[in-house]
């Protein structure tokens, strides 16, 4: 597994430890011990709130409701879960078929309907935001978020997963249903249409120094 | 020409191959713009991975279990009563289950399950069974029919007898006896040449009619590999063949509701074989189990038939006067039923 980019390496000790220790509460609750269960929301929770937070466009409500789904399921699995696979693996695909469900669902659709169409009165823009939208947002992390949540959804589920997750190509693919080839090439699409999005920004927020630096690493 | 997007976000992830890798180098070393682009990759992962994490609201752990079903307190006193059963692996159960069938069935092949109880039967007077066959000859009709219809009607209630007592006060199993003590030499003159020894022995246990008893189990001994041999040529249809169980039956782990059947066809068979062996049944006496007093030709205590040591239970309770063979022999058989 090649390591995410960004700068983040795990260590495959590092993924190895934490996977013991899912096991170890995993196997905690499987004998009993709903302790087991507690511990793995804990240690899980804010990664999954996010992962919901960003493939559901910046909806707390729905993210919250949405990650809390995802644990119940946990809890019903968890008993007949098969130590064979990696818990947050399971866990991941868990919640992005929650997520998934939730924005096929007619309530979600309407909302983003309306949400929709009040953004074409204004200025007719469809659901992805433009360029001008996402410098328009006040703080760093806004923009990106902003742009991350004008992919479609498929594109945004690879680019949370991969560039901000971490996930192996591996497990991404085992999390969508995609082969690793189709993972990859949709996955680039999705970079490239951010990278478009954030191009100016990336330019003008980019230190000096660090494009120096990058410039002599690349060249 | 200018590296794609694609080559380029894997130069920036490492992915590609050694030789690409020094192919992209060498382009990139050449090409401004594809440098540029690159730099703008790399500015994406840096932001990308910088994202701060989510924090999920507070109370979540709270939330979740709040929305978890509450378990009723009968499945929670279950659950504490499997608890220990479901940290059994399924090998080991399915070993435990395997091992208690292969033991039962060494038990039931050993006989050590089936009930083994031997009666000592006073031996009664000489005169006393002669008196009862002249006296009232029907009794012994009418148990002979009654123990036929019971049989009957037992197989047909699929609610028959046990399994009939070893006889002959020994204490092995009949297989046992076939290797045992006398060996599985089956001759009768051997036997019979064999019984003051077999007395001896038995003199030690029972003060009174020990040599008829040890006589008798000598006979037996050769009676049952008579019959063996008997069996093994004896046609199919033949009445006592085809009816009896053969020993190698116990070895086999039957149902109990099919055991119980085939003891109640043999004690139907046993009676047919031995009123056409000659053997008369002349009273019936109540008590544990049903016991007949039977008198027989002496030739039949040297051909007395296996399956009888297996179901039933023959001592000899009077001898005739020696070499005498008009005066038949008094026989007690010993058939246990429900």
């Amino acid at each position: 597994m090649s390591n995410p980019p960004g700068g983040i390496v795990l260590s495959a000790e590092a993924l190895e430890s934490g996977d013991a220790e899912d096991r170890g509460w995993v196997l905690a609750f499987q004998s009993g011990r709903e302790e087991g269960f507690n511990r793995l929301v804990l240690k899980h929770k804010d990664r999954i709130f996010g992962l919901c937070l960003r493939l559901l466009a910046g909806n707390r409500e729905e993210a919250e409701d949405a990650a809390q789904e995802s644990f119940v399921k946990v809890f019903h699995g968890l008993g007949d879960f098969r130590l064979e696979a990696k818990f947050s693996s399971w866990l991941y695909r868990i919640a992005v078929n929650t997520c998934k469900n939730r924005l096929v669902s007619r309530p979600y659709r309407e909302a983003r309907r309306h949400r929709d169409l009040k953004a074409a009165e204004s200025d007719g823009a469809p659901s992805a935001p433009s360029p001008a939208q996402v410098l328009e947002a006040k703080g760093k992390r806004e923009r990106i978020e902003a742009a991350i949540a004008g992919l479609p959804e498929e594109q945004r589920t690879l680019v949370v997963l991969r560039d901000i997750e971490g996930r192996s190509y591996e497990e991404i693919a085992e999390t969508t249903g995609l082969n690793p080839g189709t993972v990859k090439s949709r996955l680039n699409r999705g970079r490239r249409q951010l990278q478009e999005w954030l191009r100016e920004y990336l330019r003008e927020y980019l230190p000096t120094g660090m494009l120096i630096a990058l410039g002599w690493l690349g060249a | 020409m200018h590296l794609d997007g694609d080559a380029l976000c894997d130069y920036a992830e490492g992915a590609l191959g050694a030789s690409a890798r020094a192919a992209a180098e060498a382009h990139l070393q050449a090409c401004a713009d594809c440098r540029r682009e690159l730099q703008a990759i790399r500015a994406y992962f840096l932001e990308m991975a910088g994202l701060e994490p989510a924090k999920a609201p507070a109370n979540f752990l709270a939330n979740v279990r709040a929305r978890l079903p509450r378990p009723s307190p009968w499945k929670a006193v279950l659950l504490v009563f499997m608890r220990p059963w479901r940290a059994i692996p399924m090998q080991i159960a399915v070993l435990t289950v395997l091992g208690i069938t292969v033991i039962t069935a060494y038990l039931y092949q050993r006989g050590g399950l089936e009930e083994t109880r031997v009666t000592m039967l006073p031996a009664p007077t000489p005169s006393a069974p002669a008196e009862g066959l002249a006296k009232d000859p029907g009794p012994a009709v009418e148990a002979e029919e009654n123990a036929t219809r019971n049989a009957g009607a037992m197989e047909k209630k699929k609610r028959v007898s046990p399994r009939l007592r070893d006889g002959m006060d020994l204490d092995d199993s009949p297989r046992t006896r076939s290797g045992g003590r006398n060996g599985a030499s089956g001759e009768a003159a051997g036997s019979l040449a064999a019984a003051p020894a077999q007395a001896d022995e038995a003199e030690e246990m029972e003060p009174a009619g020990r040599e008829d008893r040890a006589v008798m189990r000598s006979l037996a001994k050769s009676a049952t590999a008579k019959a063996r041999k008997a069996e093994a040529s004896a046609p199919s249809g033949s009445p006592v063949a085809g009816n009896a169980v053969p020993k190698q039956a116990s070895a086999d782990v039957l149902p109990a509701i099919a055991v119980r059947m085939r003891a109640a066809r043999d004690t139907s068979a046993i009676l047919s074989g031995l009123k056409a062996m000659g053997a008369e049944i002349v009273s019936r006496r109540p008590g544990d189990g049903i016991r007949y007093l039977l008198q027989a030709p002496p030739s039949m205590v040297a051909e007395m038939p296996p399956y009888l040591e297996r179901y039933g239970r023959i001592e000899k309770t009077g001898a005739p006067p020696s070499g005498d063979a008009a005066v038949p022999a008094r026989l007690l058989l010993h058939l246990i039923l429900p």
